[in-house]
C-alpha cells in the first residue's frame, strides 16, 4: 500500500488540531449520570494545561434549575469568582504545573440534586475555554 | 509509518470539529456546544465567528441576524430568530441559545452586512445542523 498520499492528506486535514482548542474528553461522573455522592470529579483533556491558569468548580444547581443553559449561566457567572469556597461542593485548591488530567475532591456527604462541573481552561494557543457539565447524586 | 498514519486517523474528527461556511469573501465558523449537533429537548449554545478576506471581525462590525429553521429555509416557515450576544471566551464570536423538541435536520441562517457600508457585500450563509441524541 502506497500511504504516502494518504498520510500528506492526513496530515493537512490534521493541522487545524495544532490550532484547536484544549476540549476535556472524559469527565467523571460522565455528564448526565446520576451517582451516589462521589468524593471527586476527574478530567481528562486533550492537552497539558497550565493548571496556574485553570479553573475548576463544582457548584449544586439551585433547586427548580436544569438544563444546559441554566448550568451555562451559573458557570459564567460564578467560575472567575473568588471566595465563594462556602458555597461550592468542591474543596479544590489551586495548583502550579502541567497536567493533562485532574481531580478535584468534593466536600463529603453531597446532598442529592444536581451538580455543575465547571472548568475555564487556557489553550495552549491562549484562547480560553469555558465549559460545564452536570451530574446528578442521588 | 502506519503508526502514524493510525494516530493522524485517530485525531481527524477532531480536526474537522468546527465548519467554515463561505459566501464571497465572508465567512463563517460555526461551532455548537453539543459536539456540533442540536440537543432535542434542551437548550444548546450556537455560535460564530466571522472572518472578511481571512481577517476576523468583531461581532459589532456586521448587523447579522442568525435563523433557526426546521429542515430546508423557506418562505413559508417562521424561523426561530436567535438573540446573539458577544462569546464569554472569544469576544470576536457571536452566540446565542436555542431549544428544539423534534429530532432531525436544521438549518442555520447567517445573514448579515456591514455596520460600516462597504467594508464587506451582504451576505448569507446556510449550515446544516442535526440533532444528537444522549448528548448532554
Amino acid at each position: 500500500m502506497n500511504i504516502k498520499p494518504a498520510l500528506a492528506l492526513l496530515i493537512a486535514l490534521s493541522l487545524p488540531l495544532a490550532a484547536a482548542h484544549t476540549a476535556v474528553t472524559d469527565l467523571q461522573p460522565a455528564a448526565g449520570s446520576v451517582v451516589k455522592a462521589p468524593s471527586s470529579v476527574t478530567l481528562r483533556f486533550s492537552e497539558s494545561v497550565n493548571l496556574r491558569y485553570s479553573i475548576f468548580k463544582v457548584y449544586p444547581l439551585p433547586a427548580g434549575q436544569s438544563g444546559q443553559r441554566a448550568a451555562a449561566e451559573l458557570t459564567r457567572r460564578v467560575i472567575a469568582l473568588r471566595g465563594d469556597e462556602a458555597a461550592r461542593a468542591d474543596r479544590y485548591r489551586p495548583r502550579t504545573g502541567q497536567s493533562q488530567g485532574v481531580t478535584v475532591p468534593l466536600k463529603p456527604g453531597l446532598k442529592p440534586g444536581q451538580y455543575v462541573v465547571m472548568w475555564r481552561l487556557m489553550s495552549a494557543d491562549g484562547h480560553p475555554v469555558t465549559g460545564q457539565s452536570v451530574f446528578g447524586v442521588r | 509509518m502506519k503508526r502514524t498514519l493510525s494516530l493522524l486517523l485517530a485525531l481527524l474528527p477532531a480536526a474537522a470539529a468546527h465548519e467554515v461556511v463561505s459566501y464571497g469573501t465572508v465567512s463563517a465558523e460555526f461551532h455548537t456546544d453539543a459536539g456540533e449537533g442540536l440537543r432535542t429537548g434542551d437548550d444548546t449554545l450556537v455560535g460564530y465567528r466571522l472572518t472578511v478576506a481571512g481577517k476576523v471581525i468583531a461581532p459589532e462590525a456586521c448587523r447579522c441576524q442568525l435563523l433557526l429553521y426546521p429542515g430546508k429555509p423557506s418562505a413559508r416557515v417562521m424561523p426561530h430568530v436567535i438573540e446573539l450576544s458577544p462569546g464569554f471566551d472569544d469576544p470576536q464570536a457571536a452566540e446565542g441559545w436555542v431549544k428544539v423538541e423534534a429530532p432531525g435536520t436544521y438549518t442555520l441562517v447567517l445573514a448579515g452586512k456591514p455596520a460600516h457600508p462597504g467594508a464587506f457585500d451582504p451576505f448569507r450563509i446556510e449550515h446544516v445542523l442535526n440533532t444528537k441524541e444522549n448528548t448532554p
